[in-house]
């Protein structure tokens, strides 16, 4: 035992190292957990609307009911607000019940209402809230009208600066470059919408009671969420790997290598050092984007918390040793960037890890995006996810495809620690 | 004295290029050895080989007794290395570095503390030991670079180039530290430097390496006395066998060579537009080697310089000869290896 942790220690001491490199990288850090953060919702969101576009008939927009029960002055301001939102199509009725009962038949996502005396409330300093009643089919939308409605409802500072920022964003990354406005309008009070329903959430006393109405019979409720967040956990994980590679050539061209090598490390210490540094970045990436996405966008994570940790260190452990791999093999650091960032991008799409077209990942269909996704490690650690998540898989399919991961790692720590050495 | 390193035919193979060709020395416990050569001349490569970072083509050394390709574990906790170039983390503080340098030779707890803390206070950190040091002047960073080799307490040094590109402040306090370990703690050192004056101070023997061989290895001042009385090198308008016969009989003259031989008539005529414009005495300063288009270039080895010097002025004069440019060495390492070389040991 005390052999095994001095053997171990020198592991340690690299990955200790390496985490506190990394950590001290912001540019690194925004790519990992900014970056995917913002991509999945606008580009979930994005979805979610261009397919609810595809069912429904107005484009881009959210259908609600609005019900002031209010006579006074903060009812009409709230109504009014929530009337000049470009992404609501709003239908004004007269009371509560029949917007319930019309919600629960599907007739629209979610209903705002606004309770009798709202307005003497609020004067009055007494706690009162907005009601949301969402149609459970539409969750993802719904929770969109939810943080729309506490922006309707609330004092608009921060909500402003919100907007700017997100506004900001979305001009500066281009991700919309090419997008109609009307779409971009309705991306950017979504993506606002959602992070104010997740405020809402986190406040202690929320401005408004959500209700979740409606038939339980009218199917499962689908979150493009669940199809997108995995895949962009898995495509961001990969992000990792040209840093990985580049920092081995740094650690060469720079020759702290020298020391590494004159020291009495094992090769299989210097090539392990980085691996579990990263497996655990990569760990702390996937749980920061889930969580992130289980609070903010409703992301289903099922429930077995063991299935979710097995398959994330099998992702980290793949992620960390395709770095590696690219390190040793490729001559500069800018070609282990390069290729590293080559494979985060492509490697996602031909493996068919996100939908096309549908809610489903691309590979579950079967034929040629399938067999290619067999063998690229993308595939099994999104499959992997995906069983952990709906709940489909069983502790022994999930395990498989964490075996493959791990096989992968194998092979790429095989030829990293194979092919390590000087000059 | 026994020995702490012993080499023995190391050769490495760059495909056809051969870096190191057969080295073979012996430093002594507690001696500072040097290691000296001009560019290109393998020094770190025969030092990356003996601490481990490359293997040798051909040829092992024991090191405290343990062989290096046997025993390398063993060899690798006796040495401690500290590389020519900067070989730190820079967006770490000094102390992160130093401590993951001490984890990795199996330093812990109050152990790695003490080491850490003390070989701060031997480059003089100890003050901004907790700044990352990408914000260090240069100085600081090869201060810390030497740290680095020292926390696990080697047994046997190698500074390679410790003070290149240093300020003379720096250069001074890294010169102490090493004078001090060495003569304090017994440290053997392996010392390779382009400065002759800090061979000549810290080290005892030193073998001057060309091309990848030993040419000469002996003490200081044994290296010093094979030289006698100081090197002129000198650049000629022309040169014929009579002259160099007739400076050859000089009494003050032991031999003469040529370095660069009479040039074709276009290049003796652009030696001379060169020597009007002046330009000929910066052409001087250089490798005498380099084809720069100037005239004959001679090695006059002497008994003494100055007399020499008079002698030879006075028959170039008696013959009518202009010279380019003079550079006199007196005795000294940098002469010595001029002498066995051709070369200068900065270019
Ligand atoms: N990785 C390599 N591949 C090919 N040739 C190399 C490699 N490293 C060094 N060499 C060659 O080996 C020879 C010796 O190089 P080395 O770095 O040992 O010289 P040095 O004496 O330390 O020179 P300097 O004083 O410039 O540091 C040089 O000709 C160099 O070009
Ligand atoms: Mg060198």
């Amino acid at each position: 035992m005390r052999r095994l942790t001095d053997g171990l220690r020198p592991t340690l001491a690299i990955a200790w190292k390496e985490l506190q490199v990394t950590f001290r990288d912001r540019g690194l850090l925004a790519i990992l957990f900014l970056l995917p953060l913002v991509f999945a919702s606008l580009f979930s969101l994005s979805q979610q609307a261009a397919a609810d576009a595809a069912t429904g008939a107005v484009p881009m927009t959210i259908d609600v009911f609005v019900v002031d029960e209010d006579d006074g002055p903060y009812g009409a301001q709230v109504s009014s607000v929530l009337g000049r939102m470009s992404v609501l199509r709003i239908e004004e009725l007269a009371t509560a019940a029949e917007a319930r009962e019309r919600i629960g038949q599907g007739e629209r996502t979610a209903a705002v209402i606004i309770p009798a005396r709202f307005s003497d409330a609020i004067d009055a300093y007494t706690p009162t809230r907005l009601e949301v009643v969402v149609d459970p089919v539409q969750q993802a939308l719904g929770a969109v009208v939810v943080g729309l409605a506490n922006y309707a409802a609330s004092p608009v500072s921060t909500q402003g600066e919100l907007l700017e920022g997100t506004r900001r964003f979305v001009d500066r990354s281009g991700v919309l470059a090419s997008a109609p406005p009307e779409v971009q309008a309705a991306v950017e009070a979504q993506t606002v919408g959602a992070i104010m329903a997740q405020l809402q959430e986190m406040q202690a006393e929320p401005p408004i009671r959500v209700e979740t109405d409606g038939p339980t019979s009218s199917g499962e409720p689908v979150n493009l969420m669940d199809s997108f967040m995995p895949a962009f956990a898995v495509m961001f994980a990969f992000f990792l790997t040209g840093h990985i590679g580049q920092t081995f050539h740094k650690e060469r061209d720079e020759g702290t290598f020298r020391r590494l090598l004159a020291s009495p490390l094992s090769h299989a210490s210097i090539v392990a050092g980085p691996m579990v540094a990263y497996t655990l970045v990569v760990v702390i990436q996937v749980t920061f984007l889930f969580a992130i996405g289980a609070g903010a966008f409703r992301l289903d994570l099922g429930d077995s918390l063991a299935g979710l940790v097995a398959v994330s260190l099998a992702l980290g452990v793949t992620v960390a040793c395709f770095g590696l791999m690219l390190g040793v093999v490729t001559r500069t650091g800018r070609q282990a960037d390069i290729a590293g960032t080559l494979a985060a991008f492509v490697l996602p799409f031909i493996s068919g890890i996100f939908p096309f077209g549908g809610f489903d990942p691309a590979y579950l269909a079967g034929g040629t995006i399938a067999t290619i996704g067999m063998f690229i490690p993308h595939m099994h650690a999104a499959e992997g996810f995906r069983l952990v998540m709906t709940g489909e898989g069983t502790p022994a399919t999930v395990l498989v495809q964490v075996g493959i991961l791990l096989g992968f790692a194998a092979i790429f720590f095989g030829i990293a620690s194979r092919r390590l050495r000087f000059d | 004295m026994p020995a702490i390193l012993e080499a023995d035919g190391l050769v490495k193979k760059y495909g056809e290029h051969v870096a190191v060709d057969d080295i073979s020395f012996a430093v002594e416990e507690g001696e500072v050895f040097g290691l000296l050569g001009p560019n290109g001349a393998g020094k770190t490569t025969t030092i990356s080989m003996l601490t481990g970072v490359l293997e040798p083509t051909a040829g092992t050394a024991r090191i405290g007794g343990h062989d290096l390709r046997t025993e390398p574990t063993e060899v690798k906790r006796i040495n401690g290395l500290v590389p020519q170039d900067l070989a730190l983390y820079p967006t770490l503080s000094a102390r992160a570095n130093l401590q993951f340098f001490g984890r990795i030779y199996g330093l812990k707890g109050r152990d790695l503390r003490e080491r850490v803390d003390d070989v701060l206070e031997v480059v003089a950190l100890t003050e901004r030991a907790n700044e990352p040091i990408e914000k260090y002047s240069g100085g600081m960073k090869r201060r810390v670079n030497i740290a680095a080799g020292l926390v696990h307490q080697p047994r046997l040094l190698f500074l390679d180039e410790p003070t290149v590109g240093v300020d003379p402040q720096s250069r001074n306090h890294i010169f102490e530290s090493v004078m001090k370990l060495n003569r304090e703690r017994r440290m053997s050192i392996i010392y390779t430097s382009h400065y002759m004056e800090e061979v000549e101070l810290l080290c005892t023997r030193a073998a001057i390496v060309d091309e990848g061989r030993i040419i000469a290895l002996d003490t200081i001042r044994n290296l010093i006395a094979r030289l006698g009385g100081g090197v002129i090198q000198m650049g000629l308008e022309r040169l014929d066998d009579e002259m160099l016969a007739a400076m050859r009989a000089l009494p003050a003259v032991t031999a003469v060579t040529i370095v660069t031989p009479q040039p074709a008539a276009t290049a003796v005529a652009a030696a001379a537009a060169a020597a009007v414009t002046g330009e000929a005495a910066v052409a001087g300063e250089d490798r005498p080697t380099d084809a720069k288009p100037a005239g004959p270039v001679v090695k006059i080895e002497t008994r003494r310089s100055q007399d020499a010097l008079v002698q030879v002025v006075g028959y170039l004069n008696e013959r009518d000869v202009g010279f380019t440019s003079i550079e006199i060495f007196e005795p000294n390492l940098e002469s010595v290896f001029l002498h066995l070389t051709g070369k200068k040991l900065r270019e």
